[in-house]
């Protein structure tokens, strides 16, 4: 076969390689930060040598280091893959997790945690996702016609509900004391220094069934791509799998916003990156951007605690500033082939 | 070269008193009765808002009639699946515009669709199955190339390739020439009417073009306001007073006299008299 053609031997061999760089970063990532450990003495002690690590190094390794690399794995595997399904439901290549609201409604959920239950840890996570599904539930039906998704309509009623609940966002932010003053703004960025107060276990868990549940429609996100009424006369439910795609694109984004506040430009660019990498095929492009996001956001975390050490960044604030370049240079690059995207 | 193992495997459409009325907009078609056996073109003409392309939507299922049946050999289309639909009709129809680069090669193989099994990876026979369509369309040479960068004349045949690669018995065409030179328009249609005639497709085809309908269709249906009001071979359909009045424009009627259609041609002075089309 032409190399053109996708076949499942080559998306194992090429998320074979990405999960190979993921594992090489998780190690860097383990290794530095504000106190350096030798990664041959991280292999040691991961292939069961007793006197590799002191108990210091231990307790820093995997009670701090390695439940915070899980998170950034499992949110920027959670965003990139989102980013990739919107920009194929609402045809738009912009459209990042964000773009519908849902970031903007696990917001108003946090910042009513933090004005109104500023002591139950759990209550952050928890509200976000709350004002996560109701933003969800709400953008769906105001962006539907003909009882189905329509693609514009949808957008405009994310980008209208969107706007709103920031409006309210900002009227909340009046009762917040100093404190969480700052911590809001640091949702508001996004930020992975606090540790989920949910079971790493339970996100993991959620995180891979709906990548999954992407991942198994993406032969029909494929034909989606190339028009709703060509889709459908190729044999794609459209319907129903415009749905699918909006619940589960929604429910990945409102599972990563909830424990790390709203991270950008990861689940816009690394799509695209992809796409640029090993073309557009988003049978190969979903599980390739899960480990892509994965690894970029993971990166993005690393340099946040180590560039101003012992202090820390907020990451979101590493992503804006490395991301937005790279999408001007997308933007702006020439391409071969006249002006055709 | 052909994409399909048997000659003439091709079904025949049946719409009988096929009706419908878009509730927003109040149009209503009246209820059409048509038939297409395989190896027969079959062209809708007529204006714009005629209910030309509402016809080619009832036969391909996407729209449901409201009165009568539609059967694709005896068998009611609204019966059928939306996969047993896309293995047995396929549509040509006005391509909406494509978001990310894709070679002509996936894109005619998302023909398969339908076909794939499991977690959806084509099969080798899927991809000679494609390759076949590049060939019979004349596309072969293409096949690396992204969609995108090529011709409106090499993209109307992949296209029409991506529509052969569903080995369906009947292909619509929703004015498959639109934007197309003459030597393309040609060339298309003379490649659609060779599927019918080798393959044994059932071909049902919208157009603007009413001498290309002339010359390539076998039956013709004229639509007006909602009604066919003239079936029947092309020299039949074609009546100078009738078309007239169809379509508000001054026209003169030839016979072609080496193939014996008719042609259609703006009377001399229409440019400049005449009164403006309503509606």
């Amino acid at each position: 076969m032409t190399d053109s053609v996708l076949t499942s031997a080559r998306v194992l061999k090429i998320c074979g390689l990405l999960l190979g760089v993921l594992l090489l970063l998780s190690l860097l990532a383990l290794s530095v930060g504000a106190v350096g450990i030798p990664a041959d003495r991280i292999l040691r002690a991961l292939a069961g040598s007793a006197t590799a690590l002191s108990a210091q190094d231990q307790l820093i390794l995997f009670e701090i280091r390695l439940p915070r690399i899980g998170l950034a794995l499992l949110v920027g595997a959670a965003l990139g893959v989102a980013g990739a399904a919107y920009q194929a439901l609402l045809r738009n290549p912009l459209a990042d997790p964000y773009v519908l609201g849902v970031s903007s409604g696990a917001a108003l959920g946090a910042i009513f945690s933090l004005a109104f239950a500023e002591r139950v840890a759990v209550a952050t996570p928890v509200a976000a996702f709350l004002g996560a599904a109701a933003t969800i539930a709400a953008v769906y039906f105001l962006g539907r016609q003909g009882g189905q998704i329509a693609p514009y309509t949808l957008l405009l009623a994310g980008i209208i509900t969107a706007s709103f609940l920031s409006a309210v966002i900002i009227f909340l932010m009046n009762f917040l004391s100093g404190r969480d003053l700052r911590g809001a703004a640091y949702w508001l960025m996004g930020d992975l220094s606090n540790p989920s107060p949910v079971g790493l276990g339970w996100l993991s868990l959620l995180t891979v069934a709906v990548i999954a549940v992407i991942f198994a429609v993406g032969s029909d996100l494929n034909l989606l791509l190339a028009g709703e009424p060509e889709a459908a006369s190729l044999g794609v439910n459209v319907r129903r799998t415009k749905l699918i795609v909006y619940l589960a694109a929604s429910l990945a984004t409102a599972l990563a916003v909830s424990v790390s506040g709203a991270i950008g430009y990861v689940g816009l660019l690394v799509p695209h990156l992809v796409r640029l990498l090993f073309g557009g095929d988003y049978r190969l492009l979903i599980p390739a951007t899960a480990l892509t996001g994965a690894g970029v956001l993971l990166l993005a975390d690393t340099l946040a605690r180590v560039i101003i050490a012992p202090s820390e960044l907020p990451v979101g604030a590493v992503t804006a500033v490395v991301g937005a370049p790279i999408f001007i240079y997308l933007l702006r690059r020439p391409r071969k082939g006249g002006d055709s995207p | 070269m052909s994409p399909r193992s048997s000659l003439l495997g091709g079904a025949r459409l049946e719409l009988r008193r096929a009706s419908i009325t878009y509730r927003q907009s109040g149009f209503r078609l009246s209820p059409v009765a048509l038939s297409v056996r395989p190896g027969q073109v079959v062209a809708l003409i007529g204006p714009n808002a005629s209910g030309k392309s509402t016809v080619l939507k009832l036969a391909s299922g996407s729209l449901r009639s409201e009165s009568g049946t539609v059967l694709l050999d005896s068998q009611p289309v609204a019966g059928l699946s939306l996969r047993e639909r896309a293995r047995r009709i396929a549509v040509v129809q006005q391509e909406s515009p494509l978001l990310f680069p894709i070679r002509v090669l996936p894109f005619v193989l998302q023909g398969r669709h339908a076909y794939l099994r499991g977690l959806n990876w084509e099969t080798p026979e899927d991809v000679r199955i494609a390759e076949r369509a590049l060939e019979a369309t004349r596309t072969r040479h293409l096949a690396e190339r992204p969609v995108q960068e090529l011709s409106g004349g090499e993209r109307q045949r992949v296209i029409l390739a991506r529509a052969l690669a569903q080995e369906a018995d009947l292909l619509l065409l929703d004015e498959p020439t639109l934007h197309l030179d003459i030597a393309h328009q040609v060339d298309l249609l003379r490649l659609v009417r060779g599927l019918a005639r080798e393959q044994g497709y059932a071909v049902l085809l919208v157009t603007h073009e009413l001498n290309l309908a002339a010359e390539f269709a076998d039956l013709a249906l004229l639509l007006y306001q909602g009604q066919v009001v003239r079936e029947g071979t092309p020299a039949e359909v074609f009546e100078r007073e009738l078309l007239e009045q169809v379509f508000q424009t001054e026209l003169d009627v030839f016979i072609h006299p080496e193939t014996g259609r008719p042609r259609v041609v703006l009377r001399s002075d229409a440019a400049e008299g005449g009164e403006p089309p309503s509606g």
